[in-house]
């Protein structure tokens, strides 16, 4: 872990126990608290650096980062189309799979909070929609409407081409 | 059970025919959802005020609903029974927010104050807020936030499984075979039979500890199932209980800051009412306020999302009008006035005062409940509901039965947010179009608060409330916050330093933090126990076997261990309301 996350992951945790000691008395210290808080804010300051600077050096060396969220939606993409003329059964198998690794790209999406919520909003909103759009095409593969199942195969595979379309757009 | 289960995945092969329109919102699904919803409101209404206990009852639909659809029917899909169980939750959930306030007004005979059709536009009005509050929330919280809503979670579970193999549907009833046998060996005391297996163990008796550790835990498999779900945020649920109750509580002790007389066991106690618990609902609303802040973009790109789909005349449009939340606020808006003005004899602009900031808090309370219901699956109303009657006081001018029957808009509206909220994290994960799900919710969320406020006047007429065949201990805990608040005992201190502190936690970077942090200073240990173990286990599963294990075999257990207790609960209400047990 970076070491400035790190710190400043000590100095949050040192100064919420000592805040939530000093709050809890009756009546409150305030003065202690405030002292507490100034040092929260400090490991905030600390942690928040790091985090950026973590996710720019992962994003350089492409261990992690943006070329990574680019690997697996390529991957899932690439799935995708090899199953738009299976099976129902094979389908439903096949997108299971695919949706367990869609859960990890959402995972691994967080840190982009740090470039912008304004940007990563409009990113997971499209992604999910497309989740949401192959979700409806397992439930519908599994019920035997393999019509339903084509369709929203269709409209998810269309809203992770977009994801990966904004995903390559960031400058990270 | 093998046949069984190959039966039913047979017949799921079969069923569907590529010209027909996939079966979602079905009069087969909305007749069976207001039936069953109907009667879990009725059985957990009267159960809620006798055995003080109810449920959301999500899982036990879904279950009833592929039962129905699929079993007697013959022709149920899983997006048809997620509508079921939508119509059922949002039907039944009205029920915590009514037992919660409502008869508190009959213990302190106030209730012939107030005309029986307010009773009923409050609670509809509250019903309204929540779903249309949840419009632009479940599009942060779900789509963009990815909260994780483990009862919305393992609903989606239950009702993947017919598809799932038959692994997953035998891992589930295995969870629920578990679950329910456990719950009802757990139940003998209450059946006249001698006790096998407690409802909780004192570990701190069985480890010699100091008197004042509190160290007991629940012997709850349905909380385990949670935090098996759960995982990582409840980590720092379970971190936060143990800086409650093992550093602040002993370091307090040490330092001398207790009275005189509050030695021994009754340390614990005290640390928690007067000290952890309010500074942790004080971490809740600071947590939720800077969430909302830091929330705002996402907000606005979800807004912004939701118009941007209702320009669309063709094509793929599956997002609920904006319209539905601005007519659904002005709706809810001009009722609570109406309420307030008629009943409260404040003036019209006292009026509009009390019904503008009523509004606006229950949205910032929806989000707080539907926030800390995503990350960890704990719902903090009762803490909402102190500091609503608070601010309502305020508002009324002291005025008792306003206050309460205000209170009733605001439990259900909050309850009401969380729980749909999880159904449509259940609509997300089997793909049901959110447009449809809270279409239904509208439709049918009013019903609720009539068979529940129909229930709580007929238990009146027959037995009395707040006696010993109706204890009503939740109205008679709001009652006592009454009280206490009239009488000025109220921590504000406590909630504003904790506020300050929740603020600050939310600042960090970690979402939520605030909120986690507030929700494990306020939760009992009791449950955070078990719960936490669950979400060991959960991390544990995951770093050795991977995200495969999680979702093929940890989540049908613990979905099944969740649905079977709750499939008890609901028993249990029925007893109840049959007569067979007493408090």
């Amino acid at each position: 872990m970076e070491m400035k996350k790190l710190f400043g992951n000590v100095l949050l945790t040192v100064g919420l126990v000592a805040g939530s000691i000093t709050a809890a008395r009756i009546p409150p210290m305030w003065g202690g608290l405030a002292v507490s808080l100034a040092v929260m804010g400090v490991g905030i300051f600390l942690r928040r650096q790091g985090a950026k600077e973590e996710l720019h050096r992962a994003a350089q060396t492409g261990t992690g980062g943006v070329r990574e969220l680019e690997r697996l939606l390529s991957d899932a993409l690439g799935r995708l189309e090899a199953i738009m003329d299976a099976s129902g059964e094979r389908a439903t198998a096949e997108l299971t799979k695919i949706l367990e690794e869609l859960d990890e790209f959402a995972e691994k999406a967080q840190p982009l909070r740090i470039e912008g919520l304004m940007t990563y909003g409009t990113i997971m909103s499209v992604f999910s929609r497309g989740e949401r759009a192959l979700n409806r095409a397992w439930s519908a593969f599994a019920d035997g409407y393999e019509e339903e199942g084509r369709k929203y195969l269709r409209y998810g595979y269309d809203d992770l081409k977009e994801t990966l379309s904004a995903v390559k757009a960031l400058k990270v | 059970m093998a046949d069984a289960n190959w039966k039913l995945r047979s017949s799921g092969w079969k069923r569907g025919n590529s010209d027909e329109t996939y079966r979602e919102v079905t009069p087969a699904a909305i007749i069976l959802g207001v039936v069953w919803g109907a009667f879990m409101a009725a059985s957990f209404t009267y159960a809620g005020m006798i055995m003080g206990f109810t449920s959301g009852g999500s899982a036990i639909a879904a279950i009833v609903g592929w039962g129905v659809l699929s079993g007697i029917l013959k022709k149920g899909t899983v997006v048809e029974n997620n509508i079921v169980q939508t119509i059922a939750s949002a039907v039944n959930i009205s029920v915590s927010g009514v037992i919660f306030t409502i008869p508190a007004l009959y213990i302190m005979g106030l209730h012939q104050e107030i005309n029986t059709t307010y009773f009923f536009l409050a609670t509809a009005a509250g019903a309204i807020l929540g779903i249309t509050f949840i419009i632009p929330l479940r599009k942060q919280m779900i789509e963009i936030d990815r909260l994780r809503f483990p009862t919305g979670t393992a609903v989606a579970t239950v009702l993947k499984t017919p598809g799932s193999g038959i692994e997953k549907a035998r891992l589930l009833f295995l969870g629920m075979a578990v679950s329910t046998a456990v719950y009802l060996v757990q139940q003998f005391p209450v059946l006249g039979l001698p006790e096998i297996i407690p409802e909780y163990v004192d570990l701190r008796a069985i480890l010699h500890l100091p008197e004042w550790v509190s160290l007991a835990m629940a012997l709850s498999l349905m909380v385990f199932g949670m935090g098996l779900i759960t995982g990582r945020n409840g980590l720092i649920v379970l971190a936060g209980g143990i800086l409650s109750y093992y550093i602040i509580t002993p370091i307090v002790k040490a330092l001398g800051w207790l009275p005189s007389d509050v030695t021994g066991g009754a340390i614990s106690g005290f640390v928690y009412a007067n000290m952890t618990r309010p500074l942790g609902i004080g971490m809740l609303l600071g947590g939720s306020i800077a969430g909302l802040i830091l929330s705002m973009p996402v907000i606005i790109v979800a807004l912004r999302s939701i118009a941007n789909a209702s320009k669309l005349g063709t094509g793929r449009n599956e997002e609920l009008p904006i319209k539905y939340l601005y007519a659904g606020i002005t709706l809810a808006f001009l009722l609570l006035l109406v309420t307030t003005y008629q009943l409260g004899n404040l003036g019209i602009g006292r009026s509009l005062l009390t019904a503008l900031v009523g509004v606006a808090w229950i949205f910032v309370a929806s989000l707080l409940v539907a926030m800390s219901t995503g990350m960890t699956d704990w719902s903090p109303v009762s803490g909402l509901s102190l500091v609503s009657v608070m601010i309502l006081l305020y508002l009324t001018g002291k005025q008792v039965p306003l206050t309460i029957l205000l209170g009733a808009t605001v439990g259900v509206a909050i309850s009401g947010a969380a729980d749909m909220m999880q159904d449509l994290k259940t609509g997300h994960l089997v793909g049901g179009i959110p447009s449809r799900q809270q279409k239904v919710e509208l439709l049918t969320a009013w019903i609720g608060p009539i068979i529940a406020l129909t229930v709580v006047g007929l238990i009146w007429k027959a037995y009395g409330i707040g006696n010993e065949a109706v204890p009503a201990p939740q109205a008679m805990a709001l009652k006592s916050m009454v009280e206490a608040i009239l009488g000025g005992n109220v921590p504000v201190d406590k909630f504003i330093a904790g506020g300050i502190l929740g603020f600050a936690l939310s600042m960090s970077g970690i979402p939520g933090l605030g909120v986690l942090v507030g929700l494990s200073m306020y939760l009992p240990m009791l449950y955070i126990l078990p719960y936490g173990l669950g979400c060991i286990v959960h991390e544990i599963a995951k770093r050795r076997k991977g995200n495969e294990f999680i979702t093929e075999k940890v989540l049908p257990v613990a979905a099944g261990l969740m649905v079977g207790e709750a499939a008890m609960t609901l028993l249990f209400a029925v007893l109840t309301v049959l007569g067979v047990l007493h408090p």
